[in-house]
């Protein structure tokens, strides 16, 4: 009697063990599997699109105005074969600096090599690597902040680099404290991967996290010391973050 | 319970088993049709590109758990916590939605079945069609690598440069661009032939499992190091040929290699090398082996 109970205690125990996993997998089959089939499409086909990317190819060829500069020159610029926007600003007549902006122009392209791409075409010899952490002017959380890659370059200004012969010429070379992040609503890092899983995250609500690719120049004298041109250097930064939220994502995200 | 009446009989076992093997089939055929086509036809992308090893995988994979089914029913049952934790997870990376978390969702699922019908011994039994699956799932680890490897993009420019400059030709090396009359070819990080030694490892693992050799240590960490270096190697003398057909004009060449079936040719003839450096090397085993059911095996001179 005791032998009958004690087997059939383990068939069930086995049953147990097969019931939950069916029952499991038929759970997912009615709410991820089924709904496609009818429709024949599946949430995981695609990448969901950014909305109103419009916004972010325009910034390829128009002005990005900042408060307190005159803009001198803004033009579409091939680099890598990806599209630029040169800007040239100044303040007060002072030296003008370059703003070197790639917006995400596809909803399939991703933060890569674009520091690379940069530093090649220009044969950037750098210095003095240093992370900054800023916020734009109005963070919606208090969370959101940028992390910048600061430094030294030596190398020709982007305008005379992106002339065909002038590469290696080091007579050409002056010193800039640069400024890079990939700049995105609410905040930018210049780790591409800091990108890729805020993203990751946003697909859950079949969102996207668009971004632009900055590169901020400002003529030093090679003889200065980087650390005193940090809070200047940060001070625009957070500026040219701020109008990108402004004029860039606000819009694309309020259109819907 | 009164003496006589009959005890409810489990359904028939195999039936459930089935049942459980077409639910999965069900769960993850789209997909399977999604990643095949991408594989096949080039639709998803270049990152997807780099599993497409699993074409092989999967059904070595398959072959190797229905080979072994007999050992897996005679496991003594045991219902590990851990596996229905991975279930648990497993099921709700599929229902996110994404890419990513949904193709992460099959190694992770049926790493959980594993653990939850047989426990430990379940999952050591299968340990190695689950790592085949896993290592052949598409995931974002070839977009998160490029920026790192520009180191090995110049390496590769610079000695595909300097092969070309011993066969005679007019080179320039600038970084990642190789130059050969004027012609410039950038060496970017999907040349770097990461998707090759990924490939190159993945196909070195399931040879070395098929021929019974992973028990073999030395043998294994040889064949490993050797497919690296058979799949650097390789990629040098690709961009030296192909900076070469596109210095001089041969476009057609350039292309084949590049993109077309020249390029799929290579590939198979470096795969080809990895084999018969396995069947040339020593077999790096010095003395007798005792054979897990511990019968006295001879030393095989020759593989």
């Amino acid at each position: 009697m005791m032998n009958i109970f004690k087997a059939s205690i383990s068939k069930k125990s086995v049953n147990f063990a097969h019931f939950c996993l069916i029952l499991l997998l038929f759970i997912l089959i009615i709410i991820g599997v089924v709904p496609g089939y009818f429709s024949g499409e599946w949430a995981w086909q695609d990448l969901p699109r950014i909305s109103n990317i419009s916004y972010l190819i325009k910034l390829k060829k128009t002005e990005l105005a900042i408060p307190g500069w005159t803009i001198l020159q803004q033009q579409e610029v091939i680099i890598s074969n990806n599209q630029w926007s040169l800007q040239i600003m100044s303040q007060d007549s002072s030296t003008p600096v370059t703003l070197l902006m790639m917006p995400q122009d596809f909803y399939k392209k991703k933060p890569e090599v674009e520091w690379t791409n940069l530093q090649l075409l220009g044969n950037w010899q750098t210095s003095e690597h240093k992370t900054i952490k800023f916020a734009s002017e109005n963070p919606q959380e208090k969370s959101d902040h940028v992390k910048a890659h600061f430094f030294r370059s030596s190398m020709p200004p982007i305008w005379q680099s992106l002339r065909v012969g002038t590469r290696g010429r080091q007579e050409n070379n002056q010193t800039f404290a640069v400024v890079q992040w990939y700049a995105w609503p609410g905040g930018g890092s210049f780790v591409p991967s800091d990108w890729f899983w805020r993203d990751q995250f946003a697909q859950l609500n079949q969102d996207r996290l668009p971004w632009v690719a900055v590169s901020l120049q400002i003529p030093i004298s090679p003889l200065s010391d980087l650390k005193e041109m940090e809070e200047e250097a940060t001070k625009l930064a957070k500026l040219v973050q701020t109008s990108l939220e402004e004029q860039v994502f606000a819009p694309m995200s309020s259109n819907n | 319970m009164r003496l006589g009446q009959t005890i409810p009989q489990p359904l028939n076992k195999t039936v459930i088993n089935w049942l459980i093997v077409a639910l999965i089939a069900l769960l993850y055929a789209p997909i399977f049709v999604h990643w095949v086509d991408g594989w096949l036809n080039k639709t998803i992308g270049i990152e997807h590109e780099y599993f497409s090893h699993a074409l092989i995988g999967f059904p070595y994979a398959a072959y190797l758990v229905w080979m072994q089914r007999h050992k897996w029913e005679k496991l003594k049952s045991d219902n590990h916590p851990l596996g229905a934790v991975l279930l648990g997870i497993g099921a709700a990376f599929y229902l996110t939605g994404t890419a990513t978390l949904v193709a992460f969702s099959l190694p992770v699922i049926l790493t959980g079945i594993c653990l939850w019908f047989k426990g430990i011994p379940g999952l050591k039994l299968h340990w190695f069609p689950l790592l085949l699956v896993l290592l052949g799932t598409p995931n974002p680890v070839p977009y998160l690598i490029t920026p790192y490897i520009l180191w090995l993009q110049k390496f590769i420019a610079a000695v595909a440069g300097f092969l070309l400059m011993q066969f005679g030709y007019q080179v320039s090396v600038d970084g990642i661009y190789l130059s050969v009359n004027e012609r410039a070819v950038e060496v970017a990080p999907y040349c770097a032939g990461i998707k090759m030694l990924f490939t190159s490892l993945y196909v070195t693992l399931m040879l070395l499992h098929w021929t019974g050799t992973l028990k073999n240590y030395k043998k294994t960490m040889f064949m490993m190091a050797g497919a690296v270096g058979i799949s650097v190697i390789a990629n040098i003398i690709r961009n030296t040929l192909l900076s070469m057909f596109h210095g001089t004009g041969q476009d057609e060449m350039f292309v084949s290699l590049h993109e077309g079936t020249g390029g799929d040719f290579y590939s198979i003839a470096m795969l080809m090398m990895i084999v018969l450096l396995f069947h040339l090397s020593p077999t790096f085993e010095s003395s007798p082996l005792i054979n897990e059911e511990g019968d006295y095996q001879k030393n095989d001179e020759y593989f």
